[in-house]
């Protein structure tokens, strides 16, 4: 029994004092940006010739992991993080230590999001069934403007009250369930990354019944521009509005809603460092070829979608903070907070300090 | 396809490693493998080829430890003992071993085809079923896993009561909000379920193979011979035989269940029919009755985890989490419609049944030479990859901190005979019973709700269940 103890002992000791490149995710193993970040230490550990590992750090909206990182992982030089769309929520939360003006980007994915509905759903008239989950505060301010139509000045207040006829908001369900209750007719709409578009729903998946309704589109670093995402190529959420009802959207919602996805866009998938750490030229470069090794990059467009990389320091990676911030203005940040509390009874703050 | 080859070889021949190895069973054997679930992200379906095989493979050679040493492979063979291994002491262990592979192959093959040729009906039907259906479901699993198979009904409370505790830890599901977390971080994504299963079961059993004395091995003489003798048992009752498998095969369709009754019941029903015959001294009979029902047991086993994510057993949980490693959620019922992942189960778990048999054959000299090596080499080399699957969350003394709780647990609820199962099956549905009771009030009214004909029949199923075995076995605290 004494060996027995030692060597497990020994095991731990052992296992804690390897140094290899980790990176972090916030979330638990087999969920999206997991299965990413796995995929992404494959092909950098064989560019590197180094082990990556991925440690993940779930927990309520992503603190644990990225506090964790903040506070102790980032003064390893050997230590990433990865973000995800999700993480734009943790801007309006209590217990949020982190700042992304603290860190530099090695890299990050380009995505878009996918929301389908059924062919028979009437927009203007029908319940919305939604099965909804974190991350998801653009898809709801979108559905509510489509559903609701064009409000005077856009009023958070009037647009609040018709998500509360309008919309049914369950939260709670996996993506399988959520798939299973679109399928069998228990919600009218679903909302997928693009890969999980293509493989449930595209073509003769899709069905008599189901269709792609709309989708975010994808942010232009470059022109600092919302555009159509090419593999979606007729569908953004400003033309379905206006094919809809005739206008442009516009007012409070519309700029909530350009500002929740704006910080979800910079934030899906990311991988960052903090700033100055000395292995970032190191991590960029070998994130650049990575990019061109066939095996990894099938593995990454079978996962996500065929989506653009940005890499850090260049032209386009280069101010992504400024990204993050330039649609932050005090009234949107003050409606964002109402809008969370009220439609999804979740827990937001203003934060004087992100105006500032 | 030389690369899926390779995998249900290595599979078979680990899972057969593991499963001869004292009270290390399938779950222990999928643990140990849960730190290479990465691999297989490039081809998830190589994945389930090989988790498969280590299922079928491991549910034979469990059986071997508990025909040749009298201590049970696994839980879920605890019953092949009260034939076998009095078979053995009399000499006969080949032929054991012969009724054994005979038994344990026919069953696998024959309800393993079964299971896999309904699948893609399985799917169709849970179109029909929605949130409310799921939520009467799952509690009928928690007063079958609770109630219905425990002796106890006080312990079975208990072990509810904390499977409940242990699974609404983290987030409230509609709001997100933390619970129960005791303002510790690290909890708010929930107790994750690796080092519930490491703590409850692996270092539980692992920690009780130690009170074991080292087994006394049979030597095997003219072992073709009495192997060929175990073959031609099976065939003259091969009724018996079968009739084990059907009963493995509906415990293990029972969702919360497929534990460890399906062998004991078909036992049970071998020693009813032949009243006359003297049982538990080495009676043939007896041990064909039961050996197959772990095999068929584990096949039905992975319908309702497939179907709707319920593990009937603490296998099939580790199983759901390796597989979510690699990107397969199970209980998606879209997966029946994969046809890549249906053949990926039957071709896994058909060729570890078959593979198992011949590697039994062949090896059995090597097989009771292992059996022959000091337990604490097997429980140490377990332990060191066990905890280095744990270390696969956050790698930090936070992950062995909750193994460590969870090991305390599993030895002392062994010891006093509270449902580990019950546990970990209602941990697992736990938070979904809570999320789908209240998903069906903000989807339906209460009227919808009492006009759907199937939820009242599994309620009123759950609660009748419910009060017969209370009023059965009482409420005694010991």
């Amino acid at each position: 029994m004494k060996k027995f103890i030692l060597a497990i002992l020994f095991t731990l000791f052992a296992n804690v004092a390897i140094a290899q490149y980790t990176l972090i995710v916030p979330q638990g193993p087999g969920q999206g940006t997991s299965v990413w970040a796995e995929i992404v230490a494959k092909g950098l550990t064989k560019v590197l010739k180094e082990p990556v590992t991925v440690r993940h750090f779930p927990g309520a909206r992503d603190l644990p992991g990225f506090n964790e990182f903040h506070n102790k992982l980032r003064f390893d030089n050997k230590t990433l993080m990865v973000s995800h769309g999700g993480n734009a929520v943790s801007y309006l939360l209590d217990n949020v230590d982190y700042n992304y003006a603290d860190y530099d980007l090695v890299g990050l994915m380009n995505l878009n999001i996918v929301i389908g509905k059924h062919k028979s759903l009437s927009v203007k008239t029908d319940k919305i069934k939604v099965a909804a989950a974190a991350g998801y505060e653009p898809d709801g301010a979108a559905m509510a403007m489509l559903a609701c139509g064009p409000m005077e000045n856009g009023s958070i207040d009037l647009y609040l009250k018709c998500f509360k006829e309008r919309i049914i908001w369950v939260n709670g369900l996996n993506g399988g369930e959520r798939r299973l209750g679109f399928l069998r007719g228990e919600f009218n709409t679903t909302r997928e990354s693009p890969s999980a578009w293509f493989k449930f729903y595209e073509g003769e998946k899709a069905g008599k019944h189901n269709e792609l309704w709309f989708t975010h589109g994808v942010y232009n670093l470059s022109t600092k521009q919302q555009n159509y995402d090419p593999n979606f190529p007729n569908f953004l959420f400003e033309a379905e509005f206006e094919r809809l009802w005739g206008v442009k959207p516009s007012g409070e919602l519309y700029e909530v809603y350009t500002l929740t996805r704006r910080w979800r866009d910079v934030l899906q998938k990311a991988i960052w460092v903090n700033k100055g750490n000395p292995n970032t030229a190191v991590l960029r470069d070998a994130l650049s070829k990575m990019l061109t090794d066939p095996e990894i990059a099938e593995l990454v467009e079978k996962d996500t979608g065929k989506y653009q990389w940005i890499v850090g320091g260049s032209p386009e990676g280069n101010n992504v903070f400024g990204d993050l911030q330039t649609l932050v203005k005090r009234n949107t940040l003050n409606n964002a907070v109402k809008w969370n509390r009220e439609a999804y009874n979740f827990p937001s703050i203003f934060k004087e300090q992100l105006v500032q | 396809m030389i690369e899926y080859l390779l995998w249900i070889f290595i599979g078979s021949l680990y899972g057969m490693l593991i499963g001869i190895i004292p009270v290390a069973g399938v779950t222990t054997a999928l643990l140990t493998v849960f730190s290479m679930g990465d691999y297989f992200l490039s081809d998830p379906y190589l994945g389930v080829v090989f988790l498969t095989s280590i299922i079928a493979s491991c549910a034979s050679a469990d059986s071997y430890t508990s025909i040749l040493t009298g201590i049970p492979g696994a839980n879920t063979t605890a019953a092949s003992i009260i034939d076998g291994y009095p078979m053995s002491k009399k000499g006969e262990a080949g032929r054991a071993i012969g009724i054994s592979i005979f038994d344990s192959t026919v069953n696998g093959v024959l309800y393993g085809l079964l299971a896999f040729a309904l699948l893609p009906y399985y799917g169709k039907v849970i179109l029909y079923l929605g949130i409310p259906e799921f939520a009467a479901f799952m509690i009928l699993s928690i007063i079958c896993v609770g109630f219905v198979i425990s002796k106890n009904i006080f312990k079975s409370l208990i072990a509810i009561s904390l499977g409940l505790f242990f699974g609404m830890i983290g987030q409230e599901p509609s709001t997100g909000t933390p619970r129960l977390t005791f303002g510790w971080d690290y909890l708010e994504a929930g107790i994750q379920i690796i080092p519930i299963i490491s703590g409850l079961f692996g270092f539980a059993e692992l920690y009780d193979g130690f009170k074991h004395k080292k087994p006394n091995l049979p030597v095997i003489q003219n072992y073709k011979e009495q192997v060929l003798q175990g073959f031609s048992d099976c065939i003259r009752n091969y009724k018996d035989m079968l009739r084990g498998g059907l009963i493995g095969f509906a415990t293990g369709l029972l969702p919360g269940v497929g534990g460890a009754i399906g062998d004991f019941l078909a036992y049970g029903s071998t020693t009813a029919k032949y009243k006359k015959e003297t049982f538990g001294n080495g009676n043939p009979k007896g041990l064909l009755g039961c050996e197959g029902a772990n095999n068929a047991q584990k096949v039905s086993s992975m319908i309702p985890t497939v179907l709707f994510g319920i593990p009937a057993a603490p296998f099939a949980a580790i199983m759901m989490a390796i597989c979510m490693y690699f990107g397969i959620e199970l209980g998606t019922p879209s997966l029946l419609d994969n046809q890549q992942f249906t053949n990926s189960l039957l071709i896994g778990y058909l060729s570890g049944t078959i593979l198992v048999a011949i590697f039994s054959l062949l090896l059995m000299k090597q097989i009771i030479k292992l059996l022959s090596a000091p337990y604490w080499i097997y429980a140490l080399v377990i332990s060191l990859v066990i905890i280095y699957a744990n270390l696969e969350y956050t790698g930090t003394w936070r992950d062995i901190a909750i193994l460590f709780a969870f090991s305390i647990i599993g030895v002392v609820f062994k010891k006093y005979e509270i449902s580990r199962p019950a546990v970990l099956i209602t941990y697992v549905i736990a938070e979904r019973v809570e999320s789908y009771t209240k998903q069906s009030l903000q989807l339906y009214s209460v009227e919808e709700l009492i006009s759907r004909p199937l939820v009242i029949i599994i309620l009123v199923i759950a609660i009748g269940l419910f009060i017969k075995s209370f009023k059965h076995k009482g409420f005694s605290y010991t």
